[in-house]
């Protein structure tokens, strides 16, 4: 691998793996979120059931 | 209030975004620099560009891994959950950017020195330093009993920040083919600078998110409880 290209790989390895996580970080969040939301639905749902 | 809700700014966004926003900015001008604006340095040539990310994702490597430390101190000490989430965020991190820099640092050294490993001493001890806290990983996915795990992880994490003294030693103690720190010109300095500030931003970021998930996960834990806790009564 010449010079440059080793450069460009690395940058490109670098980036592409920031911008995966990231996404990979929101992702979970969203998820974690939507199942927040429904546990409290359900707690409020039983709350009110008593 | 819910896990994932935060104050928003005037123009709405959060916090976070902001933060999220100024570092992948400071990265887009870390890029250019490394590339358009640094000189040519005259001995490695251009592999040397890699420097600029290189360096800066180890130094976060090391934030995280001090985080580690610091809150697998606190938790012994204390006994307070917040520290073990805000040390198992930051194992997570200083994973992350030890396994760029070692592959960063492979391919650099394939262009320079014709080879992407070498049991040289520093390389070594930031391999032993990955191999153990991916074994923190490991222990915290495995186990089941909170606060055992917690308590182990803050062991193997303080342990594991005593192995970065030997990676920072290891180029004045032993002879290997990382050279020792040496002067540098204005320009490369100030792209080093901007790169450093990109990361750290990028680091604190990253960190963030990483947290809120957590405490988001355990939030939910404590829920699915009190939900069976109800349905016994």
């Amino acid at each position: 691998m010449s010079g440059i290209t080793a450069v460009y790989v690395v940058f490109a390895i670098v980036i592409a793996s920031i911008f995966g996580y990231v996404f990979l970080l929101s992702r979970r969040q969203r998820e974690v979120e939507l199942e927040l939301d429904d546990l409290q639905a359900r707690l409020a749902e039983k709350g009110k059931g008593r | 209030m819910q896990a994932g809700m935060q104050k928003k700014t005037a123009c709405g966004l959060t916090a976070t975004d902001v933060l999220g926003a100024a570092a992948f900015v400071l990265l887009g001008v870390s890029v250019y620099m490394a590339l358009l604006y640094a000189p040519t340095e005259l001995i490695q040539g251009e592999p040397q560009r890699i420097f600029y990310m290189h360096l800066p994702m180890i130094l976060a490597a090391y934030l995280g891994f001090l985080i580690v430390f610091v809150c697998g101190v606190m938790y012994l000490w204390k006994r307070t959950m917040g520290y073990d989430i805000a040390a198992r965020s930051a194992a997570e991190l200083g994973v992350f950017f030890t396994t760029l820099v070692i592959i960063s640092g492979g391919l650099w050294g394939q262009a320079v020195w014709g080879t992407f490993w070498q049991w040289e001493p520093r390389l070594t001890f930031t391999f032993i330093l990955w191999l153990i806290f991916v074994a923190y990983l490991m222990l915290r996915s495995a186990a089941q009993d909170k606060e055992r795990v917690a308590r182990y992880a803050a062991v193997l994490g303080i342990i594991g920040f005593l192995d970065i003294p030997l990676v920072f030693a290891s180029v004045y103690l032993w002879r290997g083919i990382h050279p020792e720190p040496a002067g540098m010109p204005r320009a490369i300095a100030m792209t080093l600078f901007v790169s450093m500030a990109a990361f750290l931003a990028l680091f604190a970021y990253l960190y963030v998110l990483r947290v809120r998930w957590d405490r988001a996960k355990d939030r939910i834990e404590e829920m699915y409880a009190e939900l069976e806790e109800e349905h016994q009564a």
